[in-house]
C-alpha cells in the first residue's frame, strides 16, 4: 500500500467519524426536549384526581422497577383488554378508567374503580388496607440550586466542548 | 474481550470491574481488537491519546459517552406502531492516578421523564423530572500495590456480567445496572493471575432521600479463569432497607440475589455469556433471573447475538403467582452490533418479551 492511499483511507475514516458525530449531536439535540418513555403517561392518569393512586408501578407491574414484560398483574390485563398498551397516552388511560364500569380484576366483588377510589389494591382479593406510598425523592442538591436553566447550560457547554475537540482533530 | 484471552478488566477500564472510562490501553484495544479491521487501516495508531490527538498528563484520563437511541414499538394487539427517539447518554468521565492515590468521577446531563424507572437514582438536583445533572459514579481510591484497589464513593455494584443493556432482567431484577443503580459505599477489588474479585460494603445511595429507603449490606463477586477463554464466577448481594422502593413496601425489607456467571469463547468468533441468580426478598417467595447470550463475530467489529432471558421475581406471599412473579416469563433479544471505526458503535436490537409489544431499538454510541 502506498503512503497516499493510506492517507486517503485515513481521511475517509476521519470523515466517517465526523459524519457519525454530527448525526449523534444533531439527533441528540432534536430529541433532547422529550424522552419517549410511555408507561409513566399511564401512571399520570391514575395519579390524577379523583383516583390519586399513591402506590407506584405495582398497580400493573410485578415490581416497582416497572420494566417491559412485567405488566402482568390482573389490573394490567384488564386495561390491556380495554385497548391500553405501553404507547397509550394519559388521555386514553383516563378514558379507559372512566369506562371501567363493573370490571373486577381480582374477582372479590369490589369493582376496580371502587378499589382505586378507596386506594385498596384492585389486584388482591379482599384487600381492605389502603395502599400507602413509599415516600422518597431523588437528588442530593436542593432544587433551588438546580434550577431548570442550569443543566441546559451544561448541555450546551458539553456540545460546544465536543465540537471544539472534534474540530481540533 | 474474553475471546481475545483478556480475562481481567482493569487493564482497559479505569473501573477495576469494567465499564465507563478507558485506559490508554483500552483506547488502543478498542481500535485494534474491537473495531472493524479495514484492510487499509494504518498499522500505527495514535488512539491512546484523547480523541487520538490530545496528550493528557500521565496522571489524568478523560473520557465520555454520547448515546442516541430510538425505539420502535411494533404494532401489537391492535395498538399502532410508535416511534420515539431521545439522547440516552451524555456523560463525561475523568480519572486521576497520582502515586497510590486514585480518583474517578462521571458527570452527565439528562432530561429526566416523570416517574421514569431509570436515571432518577443518579440525578444530582432534587427534582421530580426535567433537565438535570447526572453523576453515576464518583470515588476516591487507594492502590497499595498492583492488582489491589480500595475505593470509597458511588460505585457500580460488583455483581454479575457488566453488560451495558441496563434493561435486561439480570441487571434490572438485581438492581445492579451501570445506568443509575450505583450506590455509595466502600469496595475492595483485587485481581491476580486467574482470579479477580470485588467486595463492596453498601451504605446506600445518597442521591435518594430519605435515609429510610437507602439500602445497606454488601455486594460482591469472585471470578476464576479456568482457561484463557473460559471464566466462571460467583456473585452475591444482600441489601436491607427500612422501606423498599423496588417492592413498594413501607415495611423493613431485605432483598438478596446469589448466582453464577460464565464467560466462554469456544472459538475466537463465538462467545457465550451466561448468568443466573436466585432472588429472595422479605415476604416474597423465591424467584430467579437468568440470561444466556451467544455472540458470533463473523468479521472483526461486527457482532450478531441472540440472548434469551427469563425472570420470576417471586410472588408476594399469600398472593397468587403471576407471570413474572411466581411463574417464569421469558424474553428474546436479536442483536446486530457494529463497531465501524474506533470509538463508534451502532447497535440494533429486536426485543420480544412475553405479553409486551415487540420493539426494535437502535443506538448510536460515541465513546472516548
Amino acid at each position: 500500500m502506498t503512503m497516499n492511499s493510506t492517507r486517503t483511507t485515513s481521511t475517509r475514516l476521519l470523515s466517517l467519524r465526523r459524519t457519525l458525530l454530527t448525526l449523534v449531536l444533531v439527533g441528540g439535540s432534536l430529541g433532547a426536549p422529550k424522552i419517549g418513555h410511555a408507561t409513566p403517561l399511564l401512571w399520570a392518569a391514575v395519579q390524577a384526581a379523583p383516583y390519586e393512586w399513591a402506590g407506584g408501578c405495582t398497580l400493573c407491574h410485578t415490581d416497582n422497577i416497572g420494566s417491559k414484560g412485567t405488566a402482568n398483574r390482573p389490573f394490567a390485563k384488564t386495561i390491556k383488554k380495554h385497548g391500553i398498551s405501553a404507547s397509550s397516552s394519559t388521555a386514553e388511560m383516563t378514558k379507559v378508567l372512566e369506562e371501567l364500569g363493573d370490571e373486577d380484576s381480582d374477582d372479590d366483588g369490589v369493582s376496580d374503580l371502587e378499589e382505586l377510589l378507596k386506594h385498596t389494591d384492585p389486584n388482591v382479593a379482599g384487600a381492605t388496607k389502603a395502599v400507602r406510598a413509599v415516600e422518597y425523592r431523588y437528588g442530593c442538591v436542593p432544587t433551588a440550586i438546580g434550577s431548570d436553566s442550569a443543566p441546559n447550560w451544561l448541555w450546551g457547554l458539553a456540545l460546544l466542548g465536543v465540537l471544539c475537540l472534534a474540530r481540533h482533530r | 474481550m474474553i475471546r481475545h484471552g483478556y480475562g481481567e478488566c482493569a487493564a482497559c477500564h479505569t473501573d477495576p470491574s469494567g465499564g465507563e472510562g478507558l485506559t490508554q490501553m483500552g483506547r488502543v484495544q478498542s481500535e485494534l481488537l474491537l473495531s472493524q479491521a479495514w484492510s487499509s487501516r494504518p498499522e500505527l495508531t495514535s488512539n491512546a491519546k484523547t480523541l487520538s490527538s490530545l496528550d493528557e498528563p500521565d496522571w489524568l484520563r478523560l473520557g465520555g459517552s454520547i448515546r442516541g437511541m430510538s425505539i420502535l414499538d411494533l404494532p401489537h394487539g391492535g395498538a399502532p406502531a410508535d416511534l420515539t427517539a431521545f439522547p440516552m447518554q451524555l456523560d463525561v468521565y475523568s480519572s486521576v492516578s497520582i502515586g497510590q492515590f486514585r480518583a474517578g468521577a462521571s458527570v452527565g446531563y439528562a432530561d429526566v421523564p416523570l416517574a421514569s424507572p431509570h436515571l432518577r437514582a443518579a440525578q444530582v438536583f432534587q427534582k421530580e423530572s426535567g433537565p438535570n445533572m447526572i453523576s453515576r459514579s464518583h470515588w476516591l481510591g487507594w492502590a497499595p500495590s498492583d492488582g489491589w484497589l480500595l475505593r470509597a464513593g458511588r460505585l457500580n455494584l460488583p455483581y454479575g456480567l457488566r453488560i451495558s443493556e441496563h434493561v435486561q432482567w439480570v441487571r434490572d431484577a438485581t438492581k445492579t445496572d451501570r445506568e443509575s443503580d450505583q450506590q455509595h459505599g466502600l469496595a475492595l477489588a483485587h485481581s491476580y493471575a486467574r482470579w479477580r474479585w470485588e467486595l463492596m460494603g453498601v451504605l446506600g445511595n445518597f442521591q435518594i432521600q430519605p435515609d429510610a429507603v437507602r439500602e445497606r449490606g454488601y455486594a460482591g463477586y469472585l471470578e476464576y479463569r479456568v482457561l484463557g477463554e473460559l471464566a466462571v464466577g460467583l456473585q452475591s448481594e444482600v441489601l436491607h432497607s427500612k422501606e423498599s422502593i423496588q417492592f413498594g413496601r413501607t415495611e423493613p425489607t431485605t432483598r438478596q440475589a446469589h448466582g453464577l456467571t460464565l464467560r466462554y469463547a469456544p472459538t475466537t468468533s463465538v462467545v457465550l455469556l451466561a448468568e443466573g441468580s436466585m432472588l429472595a426478598a422479605t415476604d416474597r417467595n423465591l424467584g430467579h433471573v437468568a440470561l444466556l447470550t451467544a455472540d458470533y463475530e463473523p468479521v472483526q467489529g461486527l457482532h450478531l447475538a441472540l440472548s434469551e432471558e427469563m425472570l420470576d421475581s417471586g410472588n408476594p406471599k399469600g398472593q397468587a403467582p403471576l407471570v413474572g412473579a411466581g411463574k417464569t416469563t421469558t424474553g428474546s433479544w436479536l442483536t446486530l452490533h457494529w463497531f465501524p471505526v474506533a470509538h463508534w458503535d451502532l447497535q440494533v436490537d429486536f426485543v420480544s418479551r412475553y405479553s409486551t409489544t415487540p420493539t426494535v431499538q437502535a443506538q448510536l454510541h460515541y465513546y472516548l
